[in-house]
């Protein structure tokens, strides 16, 4: 359950981003997490809604754009992987290629709003 | 008023910028850094006592950090080999990060050390995402965990530099298939260099001794 950390680190990075802003309120973190990323974007949302209570974070939701593994053939170029944990080109079956996209944990945009224009409530599960 | 703040961090930035550091304070001290990953019960810590005991026979002095949930059993296994030793007690992380490391260094003697191994927690899965600043990450796997286990974990054998196949005194007790779990380890990683060992007995352990000693003198400066 590493995604613990990650969102730990997480919400560091939007508190680092926001600090220099007054009476705002995060409402959506996007994210690029790669299929190699080793991340569970489920058990990430789930250590996120536990680990953001209290912090900047705290109504905030997150939203995911997983990106596909792209792999690097001597034969075929950049290639889509045939099955991503395989490592496989698609096009020719070569094995054990370089991961080229596929690998992304970042954090790419943080969507606030004032703070005054959102209702303070209870953030629940529901919200994720 | 609603607004978009770009922001386009990594968001692992303070622990690979923690390993970085890491990297850079070892490469100075031409200390040669090795990572050792595996499932609980890969005989890490069987393989390390009898690794550091056959360095030392050839002049080259280790330590030893180790990761576990809970106990400093393994630190004490270890240290009766002589060399320091440090339990990290993560208290329920299931893997090492780079700060976890660097907070442990005061407790070496780094200049009077060739090999810093790092024994990291029992998982097959976390570890893969945290960057220690070792030069080397060597997995294991056991005969015992059957032979598609580098099929099963492709995220960890992504980021390793070496597969350890271990136990291999118990392979004809468990119907051990070798062709089998290397090819399936050269399918996940076509390149990966792959020794075979046994604590136990001893066979296949001078290649590996070999093979830390090449990269301590390739390390040092």
């Amino acid at each position: 359950m590493h995604e613990l950390s990650v969102a730990q680190h997480l919400i560091e990075i939007v508190a680092d981003a926001t600090s220099a802003e007054q009476d705002i309120c995060v409402r959506t973190i996007s994210l690029r997490v790669g299929e190699q990323s080793g991340i569970d974007q489920d058990a990430l949302r789930t250590a996120f809604a536990s680990a953001r209570r209290n912090t900047v974070c705290h109504h905030a939701v997150l939203c995911i754009e997983l990106t596909p593994t792209v792999l690097q053939c001597p034969r075929c170029g950049p290639v889509q992987a045939s099955d991503a944990w395989m490592f496989a080109c698609s096009s020719c079956d070569a094995l054990g290629l370089p991961v080229v996209t596929g690998q992304e944990l970042e954090v790419v945009s943080i969507e606030v709003d004032d703070a005054s224009s959102y209702a303070v409530d209870e953030p629940g599960a529901t919200k994720s | 008023m609603t607004r978009i703040l770009e922001v386009r961090e990594q968001i692992l930035k303070e622990n690979d910028r923690t390993a970085r550091s890491l990297r850079e304070r070892f490469d100075a001290l031409g200390l040669l850094v090795i990572d050792l990953v595996s499932s609980p019960g890969a005989g890490k810590t069987e393989l390390l006592v009898s690794t550091i005991s056959q360095l030392s026979a050839r002049g080259i002095r280790s330590g030893v950090i180790v990761g576990d949930l809970a106990t400093d059993n393994d630190a004490i296994r270890l240290a009766a080999t002589g060399a320091p030793a440090k339990q990290i007690v993560t208290g329920g992380v299931c893997h090492l990060e780079a700060a976890m490391i660097e907070a442990c260094l005061g407790h070496f003697d780094l200049e009077r050390l060739d090999i810093l191994f790092i024994e990291n927690v029992g998982n097959l899965v976390c570890p893969a995402t945290w960057d220690l600043g070792e030069d080397q990450r060597v997995l294991l796997f056991p005969v015992t965990e059957g032979e598609d286990k580098p099929l099963k974990y492709p995220t960890l054998i992504n980021t390793a530099d070496m597969v350890l196949i271990t136990k291999t005194d118990l392979s004809n007790a468990v119907d051990f298939d070798r062709d089998a779990a290397i090819g399936n380890t050269r399918a996940a990683r076509h390149d990966i260099a792959i020794l075979e060992v046994s604590a136990k007995s001893g066979v296949g352990l001078t290649s590996w001794v070999d093979w830390l000693c090449d990269r301590t003198q390739q390390k040092a400066v």
